[in-house]
């Protein structure tokens, strides 16, 4: 994502909007083009050269500041090769050397004597130790890996950055989206569930609307949750007719209204099909072989209440009988919690059944009811191929 | 450079910290003199090796920018050198607690390495008007 000293946009009248850049223009895909050739050759180079090579590249453009995106997208799809402890072991030798020899030192002797004591202490010439003393630093590192990306895809990309930026200071969202049995806006809930995003989901006669939760309203976690706001953000164009709406708070900055739709240069990064299951929920699931049940993880949603809608997570459906659907609640869910349920409390629904975070269930008012609730059950980051086999057991015995 | 040497081997024996405006003169300087660094893109793990080893005596110099300016408690340090360093009167006062807290009574040394360039003195010469500065005694800054 870009950063906010990155991010452009207009700011009028209680409306801002991001400054879209258009990809037909020439200058913009020359540079892009030319920034992309020198992250393809980043592998194996120390990632200070490439970071002094892109940024020298978009100093020339007539606007560096777009091009200075560019840079920032594209050294996000680096990986920089992980520290080896070669450097941490100099340095302990070095600094060693170096306190013994300051302490031999003369206080009116000049350096090269001291840097000759210092030579000698550590056996080898002190450029080379010079050289290498810090050579695990992020920047002196060599970039490891590249993940390739076209110059025009680069533009757009920066087109999305420019608006998940902004969303990135809301305090909430509201995004209209089609009907739930379309299978793009059923791909949506289905990513917004993976997001785990604080979204509260209501049908009407046009479609689904999604009141999420924008991390400027959030107490702690705030950015890792904006992060995941930013992925769930990043599918939303693929829908082709929506409407977003989003109160944003920009420190040192009047609150702002920003409005985006389908008509908007937003193109969707989202690249998981319809079978997409994120890797921690795919490890669980091969572990999970419960005999006579299968698992779906795209269940359709559920009507909770007079309009709300509820989002399951996945179902676990018995080869017989009506499957049992699991909505999960992470740390950051304890008002869609107790919203739901107050729901089941309202009207029950004995197959719908509510997996909470032990990171919520620190809360000892949420411990408490979620003890004390048959359709309850904890879990750590996703639940476990055992929880998912206890649940399948205790609904077949009764 | 030459004065900051002039420095370590006046106090080889002392707890010098050495500030400095920004991580890169940090690390030219550790490389130049092989000191350790301590600065934001220090790992967790190394750091606390540093601070243990500095509180210790083991390790007596330590190199940083800002890190240590607000949160970290060094009262080992008897000696403090500020390199070119900003205007800034807080981040000065507070490098000044860096070197005097916890100890009463503790002699402490606050050095300032200015270049020639009349600006430069003179925001040297705006700090030192702080009561902070009046009220830490030591000796003078060089």
């Amino acid at each position: 994502v870009l950063t906010r000293d990155l991010l452009l946009f207009t700011l009028r009248k209680g409306r801002i909007r991001p400054r879209f850049v258009d990809r037909a223009d020439g200058a913009l895909l020359e540079a892009a083009r030319d920034l992309v050739d020198i992250a393809a050759r980043a592998p194996g180079e120390p990632k200070k050269d490439i970071d002094a090579a892109m940024g020298g590249r978009a100093m020339i453009h007539p606007r560096p500041k777009v091009a200075r995106g560019l840079v920032k997208l594209l050294q996000d799809r680096m990986e920089v090769a992980e520290p080896g402890d070669a450097a941490l072991e100099l340095r302990r030798a070095a600094f060693a050397a170096s306190m013994a020899a300051l302490e031999a030192a003369d206080p009116d002797e000049a350096f090269t004597q001291h840097e000759r004591r210092l030579e000698a202490a550590l056996g080898r010439p002190l450029e080379e130790v010079r050289a290498a003393l810090h050579a695990d630093l992020p920047d002196a590192r060599p970039v490891e890996s590249f993940e390739p990306i076209s110059a025009e895809a680069l533009i757009d990309r920066y087109n999305l950055a420019l608006a998940q930026g902004l969303v990135l200071y809301a305090r909430r969202v509201e995004l209209e989206v089609g009907r739930p049995e379309r299978p793009e806006v059923r791909r949506l809930l289905r990513w917004m569930r993976f997001c785990r995003l604080v979204a509260h989901v209501e049908a009407g006669e046009d479609g689904c609307r999604l009141g999420v939760e924008g991390p400027a309203a959030l107490f702690e976690g705030a950015k890792g949750y904006g992060l995941q706001l930013a992925s769930f953000l990043a599918a939303v164009p693929m829908l082709g007719t929506w409407r977003l709406e989003a109160e944003v708070e920009l420190p040192r900055r009047p609150a702002a209204t920003l409005e985006l739709t389908g008509a908007d240069p937003l193109a969707s990064t989202f690249s998981g099909g319809s079978g997409y299951v994120p890797e921690e929920v795919r490890a669980v699931l091969e572990r999970a072989r419960i005999p006579g049940w299968t698992v779906d993880l795209a269940p359709a949603p559920r009507t909770m209440g007079a309009t709300g809608l509820a989002v399951p997570d996945f179902a676990l459906v018995p080869e017989r009988g009506a499957p049992l659907v699991v909505e999960l609640f992470h740390r950051w869910h304890r008002g869609a919690l107790e919203r739901r349920l107050e729901e089941l409390e309202a009207s029950p629904d004995p197959s719908f059944r509510l997996g909470v975070d032990r990171a919520l269930a620190k809360d000892p008012e949420v411990a408490a009811r979620i003890e004390a609730h048959p359709q309850a059950f904890l879990f750590r980051g996703f639940p476990s191929a055992r929880a998912l086999a206890r649940l399948a057991e205790a609904a077949a015995a009764s | 450079m030459d004065a900051l040497w002039r420095i370590l081997a006046r106090h080889a024996k002392d707890r010098v910290l050495v500030f400095t405006e920004d991580n890169e003169t940090v690390y030219r300087i550790s490389r130049r003199f092989l000191l350790p660094a301590l600065t934001h893109k220090t790992r967790p793990q190394e750091r606390k090796e540093l601070l243990d080893a500095f509180s210790a005596g083991t390790l007596r110099v330590l190199v940083t920018a800002k890190v240590l300016n607000e949160g970290v408690d060094v009262p080992e340090a008897n000696v403090g050198v500020v390199l070119s360093g900003s205007g800034s009167v807080r981040e000065h006062v507070q490098r000044l607690g860096r070197i005097l807290r916890k100890r009463e009574g503790k002699a402490a040394t606050l050095y300032e390495v200015v270049s020639d360039v009349a600006a430069e003195a003179g925001i040297s010469e705006r700090r030192r008007q702080h009561e902070a500065y009046v009220r830490a005694g030591g000796e003078p800054p060089c």
